[in-house]
């Protein structure tokens, strides 16, 4: 898929979003009407407090949760065609990158790296070739043959980035990134986002940190599912 | 458009690819699916071995029969050997016309071959035939004249009846003052013979043999028939699977020309119904036996995956989250479950050939009727094991399955156990 040079036309672009969870009795509008453009090749950071509804952006942003009304365009077309909201066509050209890492704890970093190529169709060999290359990248490949239980929490992240590289997509998503880390780790992380990562490649951030927002060509801010430009 | 070569590639490596992911969650959760699979390896050994112990009992009981009777059958006149009809004995046998009329409905088989009886009538002083009575009640320095020989189609049992047991003709009784009522036994050359009843004296014997004839009991039906009388029809066939169809031709035709109840067939046939009841018996058994086993493999293959899928939910929504489909997963779930299944068969197919000779001698002293229970090693006693475990570790499969189809990815994902 291309990773959308147009520059008349968003890469991402979601109108008038609007989605709510059920807890118990009670509606829980998480995301109300938003309209967001992002451009290909951008890097965008959304910040908000806890609860306003960055996580669910992100969801919605990965097609891991449909919608309940509004339109979601992807690359131009739109991916909420009927019953097609988990299409994994478009989900395979995304990368994410989760607050906590979420690796597969029975796995090594090598084989956790392999799983989203695993999903593809490729040889096995070819396989680890990737997730090696996605590994030096990160510069993990000292650790290849570790368990997640055995990395540290920078290393975690690092591997889930490598993880998220090895397809090579076109849209990285991350999930408050450095949320758990020390500074000098989360400087780390920043760094490996806006410099591997971003090549290239279109970056949204969910974060609280500031050195990312800074790093970030444009910030937008989300309360109690309403989205602002910073 | 990818070529069909590429296609076919990504084709291999997606199965390679999920056949790694079956085998990583087969892996990771080894200990408690070893257990399981022991269980679906009873079962499938169970099965296994009902057919190889079964089919070597059937074919065993089969060479038996063969030996002992050949591939025949004898279908006699509807006389049986019984005191209060052998006033009767004297009915007409199988007629040249129902001879025919058999032959020409009788498929599949080898011979229609009558047996003609009494072609020379005790009519003159056959010493073959006849017992001297003044010679019953002492013991005599020679051979009793009607000794039976042993032949097609007497059992052990049988011969042993027919030494044993005896009438005596109408006038012989009488010589004797013989009271038939009380069984009496009379020796002959120092062998006990029970007197099992009276039996008209031949046509044609003169006056002094007459009084002078003991009959060893099973024969009487054969002496007894007027010159030159179909006795008995032979019925040979090639093809021992054949009997069922020749044995069925053979009674349907003979209702028709004799009219039911007017005709015997030999007691071959009553061995072989036995024969076979005992092994379908022993099959039965051990296939309910067999089943059930598997049916609680069955829980315990579902029992595990449930357990499993429910643990690797979060593996499960980290791979969708990646690109996985649902199908793949779905996919990994149900060939785990199918592999536990077709493992444990082969485990119990394995051991059941391994074993099969020793149970065979554990059991063949429980059986009378087989001397020897050797295990016949055919493709069923493969097969059914593998198709039925194969199976039912697929249907074991389904419910988990549908449990991960319906997976709720982001519960999943923050669920950190």
């Amino acid at each position: 898929m291309s990773g959308g040079s147009n520059d008349t036309q968003p890469f991402i672009s979601l109108r008038g979003v609007h989605k709510s969870w059920r807890a118990g009795g009670t509606r829980i509008d998480v995301l109300r009407h938003i309209d967001l453009d992002i451009r290909a090749g951008t890097s965008t950071v959304i910040v908000g407090p806890s609860g306003s509804g960055k996580s669910t952006l992100v969801h919605v942003l990965a097609l891991l949760t449909p919608i309940d009304s509004g339109e979601y365009l992807f690359n131009g077309s739109s991916v909420y065609a009927v019953n097609r909201w988990w299409d994994v066509g478009i989900r395979q050209s995304i990368g994410i990158v989760f607050q906590d890492g979420k690796l597969i704890q029975n796995l090594t970093a090598l084989q956790n790296v392999c799983v989203p190529v695993s999903h593809r169709g490729i040889w096995p060999r070819q396989q680890k070739k990737l997730a090696k290359r996605a590994l030096a990248q990160v510069g993990l490949l000292d650790r290849l043959d570790s368990y997640p239980n055995q990395l540290s929490g920078g290393e975690l992240i690092r591997c889930a980035i490598a993880r998220a590289l090895v397809t090579e997509p076109v849209l990285i998503l991350a999930d408050e990134p450095t949320g758990t880390l020390d500074s000098e780790t989360g400087s780390t992380i920043s760094d490996l986002l806006f410099g591997v990562v971003k090549e290239q490649r279109t970056l949204v951030v969910v974060s609280h940190n500031p050195l990312l927002a800074e790093r970030a060509d444009r910030v937008v801010s989300i309360r109690d599912g309403i989205l602002d430009e910073v | 458009m990818a070529s069909p070569k590429a296609t076919g590639d990504r084709i291999a490596a997606r199965l390679v690819c999920l056949l790694s992911l079956t085998g990583q969650g087969m892996w990771s959760n080894r200990f408690q699916l070893s257990l399981t699979l022991m269980t679906m390896a009873v079962g499938s050994f169970a099965l296994s071995l009902t057919f190889f112990l079964g089919e070597g009992a059937r074919i065993r009981l089969w060479q038996d029969m063969e030996h002992l009777m050949g591939d025949w059958v004898i279908a006699s006149p509807g006389v049986r050997q019984d005191s209060h009809l052998l006033e009767t004995r004297l009915r007409p046998d199988f007629t040249p016309e129902d001879f025919t009329f058999v032959k020409d409905h009788l498929k599949d088989v080898r011979l229609v071959a009558p047996m003609f009886q009494a072609t020379e009538p005790v009519t003159f002083r056959s010493i073959n035939r006849v017992m001297a009575v003044d010679g019953v009640t002492v013991e005599l320095s020679r051979e009793p004249l009607f000794l039976p020989i042993r032949g097609r189609g007497f059992s052990d049992a049988g011969h042993q009846g027919l030494v044993w047991e005896c009438l005596l003709t109408k006038s012989a009784a009488e010589a004797l003052a013989v009271t038939i009522e009380d069984e009496p036994t009379i020796f002959i050359d120092g062998r006990p013979f029970q007197v099992k009843g009276v039996t008209q004296d031949p046509p044609g014997a003169d006056d002094f043999f007459k009084a002078r004839i003991t009959v060893p009991y099973e024969s009487a039906n054969v002496l007894w028939l007027p010159s030159g009388t179909i006795g008995d029809i032979l019925v040979a066939w090639t093809n021992l699977e054949k009997m069922d169809e020749v044995v069925s031709g053979l009674r349907s035709s003979l209702e028709v020309c004799r009219g039911p109840d007017t005709f015997f067939l030999s007691s071959s046939e009553f061995k072989i119904q036995k024969s076979r009841s005992i092994v379908a018996n022993f099959m039965a058994y051990g296939q309910v036996e067999a089943l059930f086993c598997i049916g609680i493999a069955f829980i315990g293959v579902m029992n595990v995956m449930l357990t499993n899928t429910a643990r690797r939910s979060r593996e499960f929504a980290i791979r969708i989250s990646m690109g996985a489909r649902h199908s793949e997963i779905l996919a990994a779930v149900l060939s785990e479950s199918f592999l536990l299944g077709i493992s444990g068969a082969l485990i119990g197919v394995a051991l059941s050939v391994l074993l099969a000779p020793y149970v065979g001698r554990l059991l063949q002293s429980k059986i009378n009727e087989v001397n020897q229970l050797l295990p016949y090693y055919g493709l069923k006693g493969f097969l059914y094991p593998i198709l039925v475990c194969g199976l039912a570790g697929l249907i074991a499969g389904v419910i988990p399955a549908a449990k991960v189809r319906r997976l709720d990815v982001l519960a999943s994902l923050r669920n950190d156990t």
